[in-house]
């Protein structure tokens, strides 16, 4: 079996005290704010792994990134889109 | 409990081998009543194909039963418990595609469990039309009251009878062996006909023989039930009377071909039927007696398979969630009133249409070697991935047992034309386990998981609150989130928007269905002290989970433990009423009016919620007293309309 990366930055992301991040997207792009949500594969038990992220500036974080009405702020990754994240909190990079 | 149950499941002992006889070989061991019939049908009798045809029964059972069954398949056993859905519990990791051969074998196994009781009751019956005076009898009645009897009788278990099943499979198996064994006696020479080239020269060389397999295969239908009841029997049991049926089996077909030749060269059988003809006129009322309680136990016992097998689909996520009662205390025993009902109707269908069990037997079978097809693919993958055997012997295996049943299934082709009905009902089995399961995923990709712990401290704020009404005291979440410190962002939503919910401790439990048949066990984390903790319950695949009864046990440990104070918070509500309340908020979700579908999605996700609002609610699914619960509905949206063009119309005011 694979490893299951989403699930290593997973692990990591959430012990993290300061949680801004720089998301380095394979098309080049850059995302920088903080982990608000996640979305999973639709498998149930062992199978899941994490398909998606939600990301938002960090003023945006409260209401898990959700506004008034309902709309996602920020925007939803892909993690297989992610080429590479930079966490500020120890300076380090993971790259998938 | 699990470790009990395997201990008696290894024990070998008289009593445990009679219970494995009760259980497990109705189908497989009644097969002597049509199987010849079938063969021979009104063909001219000769040597090539009665010999063949017993050739071809012989070296089936040997294949299909013995060496795949009991050998191999029996080994792909999932904590004791067997059939295709315990098969893809153990070997799914390995795949996404295997749910399509899951479905499809689980959906064939379920559509000739159909014709199996209405065929095999019948054949029973018919003897009652060579008793003089009985020529012109109408069993078509007789049938269906049998069988309404036998699935009214389901809503009080077997508890009582099925202590009598062994013993009376015993006094049928003894019967089959010794009515054989009389015959053949009296033409020995049909021994030889276990010599495999009678079987070869039958398919090559007889006209049209390839199509007999269609007839042969019947002899092998109820191969697929030895693996579904392994749970019951244990498979040294089930080795150790596999040996005594086999040699019963042929023992009785060896004598009805015995009896079948000795009519003469090009004569015909006509109407009659060897299994009847080969007993003696003074036997003739008792045989259809044992004959018929025999059947009435094959069915009971593919009834008894589909309750577990419709069980086994939705705790795996593949059947809309319905209401399931134990009629006993029996453990694993279930009765499935809307299964009960729907296999009734087919079953009383199937005798009105097809009035005898000659017509049944040109339609019995198809399904059966679909099904076949679809465990071996499955068994592949367990002997390749789990048992880590040999690539080229394991493809060998493959090949081999592919080749023999995709022979047979073409063989059986020809039945189609006889069964065009049992097509809608596989449709429908089938379209309900893919939509389910399919919708459901699509379902679970947009839920979106938040962390639990950044939203701790606010849950504990709110709890302590008071400028708030307090909505319950102990207030309970089931979350999907198999992770200690996640749940749903729905759930957050609800605790926090609109009337904030305040309460004295938020429970967030998580029932995780486990690849294990038989898992009960729990785990606890606190988040908060005393305040917002997270359980997770794993709960084996053929359990029906009792969330609440769950629930309140691990409170009461806690409690007992000293690792919750239920009582000690001074609120005013427990002046008058010192016991705490618990509350189970379940979230229903329905489609959103804001959805944009593409078709497929579409036609999917509709079908979906239609099943979902056909099926038993999320409370009842989850065991959970109606009076507790509080149910939500949220909106659920995939993916919004985004070309809207709304125009704002500017009204000029009138000066």
């Amino acid at each position: 079996m694979e490893k299951d990366f989403s699930w290593v930055l997973h692990d990591k992301y959430f012990k993290l005290t300061n949680k801004n991040i720089e998301v380095i997207l394979r098309n080049g792009r850059m995302v920088r704010g903080v982990i608000v949500g996640f979305f999973l594969s639709g498998d149930e038990g062992s199978d899941q792994s994490i398909t998606k992220w939600h990301i938002v500036d960090e003023m945006d974080a409260i209401n898990h990134g959700v506004d008034g009405l309902g709309k996602k702020k920020g925007e939803v990754i892909r993690q297989r889109d992610i080429s590479e994240i930079h966490f500020q909190e120890d300076d380090s990079i993971m790259k998938f | 409990m699990e470790k009990g149950k395997n201990i008696i499941n290894k024990k070998v002992t008289a009593a445990s081998l009679l219970v494995a006889l009760g259980i497990i070989y109705g189908d497989i061991g009644t097969s002597p009543l049509y199987v010849l019939k079938a063969i021979v049908g009104d063909r001219p009798i000769n040597e090539m194909l009665v010999y063949g045809g017993i050739s071809c029964v012989f070296w089936t059972l040997t294949f299909q039963t013995s060496i795949k069954y009991i050998y191999l398949t029996l080994k792909a056993d999932n904590r004791g418990e067997g059939g295709i859905f315990s098969l893809y519990a153990l070997v799914r990791r390995y795949g996404k595609y295997l749910v399509i051969p899951t479905i499809l074998g689980a959906t064939t196994l379920l559509a000739d469990g159909i014709i199996t009781p209405p065929i095999s009751v019948a054949s029973a019956v018919e003897g009652l039309t060579i008793i003089k005076g009985l020529e012109h009898i109408r069993t078509v009645p007789i049938v269906v009251i049998i069988l309404s009897v036998l699935f009214f009788f389901q809503r009080f278990g077997t508890h009582k009878v099925g202590s009598t099943f062994g013993p009376a499979m015993l006094v049928w198996f003894s019967m089959l062996s010794i009515l054989g064994l009389v015959q053949i006696t009296n033409h020995p020479g049909i021994l030889k006909a276990l010599n495999p080239a009678y079987a070869l020269r039958l398919l090559t060389e007889y006209p049209k023989g390839f199509w007999l397999l269609g007839a042969v295969f019947l002899a092998t239908t109820g191969a697929e039930a030895l693996y579904s009841d392994l749970g019951h029997c244990g498979i040294r049991n089930i080795r150790i009377t596999w040996i005594a049926v086999k040699t019963c089996l042929m023992l009785n077909y060896m004598g009805q071909a015995a009896w079948i030749i000795s009519l003469g060269e090009n004569s015909l059988l006509g109407r009659r039927n060897p299994f009847f003809e080969i007993m003696p006129g003074w036997f003739l009322i008792p045989g259809i007696i044992i004959a018929t309680t025999a059947t009435i136990i094959a069915s009971q016992a593919m009834i008894s398979g589909s309750y577990t097998l419709i069980s086994e689909a939705m705790n795996l996520n593949f059947w809309p969630r319905i209401a399931v009662r134990q009629p006993t205390d029996l453990k694993g025993q279930i009765y499935i009133p809307s299964v009960n009902n729907i296999l009734w109707a087919g079953c009383i269908l199937m005798i009105l249409y097809f009035q005898s069990s000659t017509h049944m037997e040109a339609a019995y079978g198809f399904s059966i070697t679909i099904t076949m097809l679809m465990t071996t693919f499955l068994l592949t993958h367990y002997l390749l991935y789990r048992l880590k055997w040999n690539k080229i012997l394991v493809f060998a295996l493959f090949l081999l047992f592919t080749t023999v049943e995709f022979s047979f299934f073409i063989a059986n082709v020809a039945k189609i034309r006889e069964r065009w009905m049992f097509l809608f009902f596989e449709l429908f089995i089938f379209m309900t386990m893919y939509v389910w399961y399919y919708a459901r995923k699509t379902n679970n990709r947009f839920i979106k998981f938040v962390d639990l712990g950044k939203y701790a401290p606010g849950i504990t704020e709110l709890s302590k609150d008071r400028s708030i009404p307090k909505y319950s005291t102990h207030l309970i979440y089931l979350t999907k989130a198999n992770h200690r410190h996640e749940v749903e962002e729905k759930i957050i939503t609800s605790i926090f928007a609109r009337n904030p919910k305040r309460a004295d401790v938020y429970w967030f439990v998580h029932l995780n269905r486990t690849e294990e048949p038989h898992t009960l066990e729990y785990n606890v984390t606190e988040l908060v002290e005393d305040s917002v903790i997270k359980i997770n319950i794993d709960v084996g695949f053929r359990i029906q989970p009792k969330t609440e009864l769950y629930f309140k046990k691990i409170i009461q440990e806690l409690v007992v433990n000293k690792e919750l104070n239920l009582h000690s918070r001074p609120d005013g509500s427990t002046k008058y009423n010192t016991d705490p309340d618990f509350k189970f908020v379940v979230i229903e979700k329905f489609l959103s009016v804001e959805n944009e579908f593409s078709l497929r999605e579409g036609i999917l996700l509709n079908s979906y919620f239609l099943l979902k609002r056909l099926g038993q609610s999320d409370e009842k699914a989850f065991g959970l007293d109606k009076s507790d619960v509080i149910v939500e509905q949220v909106p659920l949206v995939y993916q919004q309309i985004t070309n809207i063009e709304l125009k704002r119309q500017i009204k000029k005011l009138i000066p």
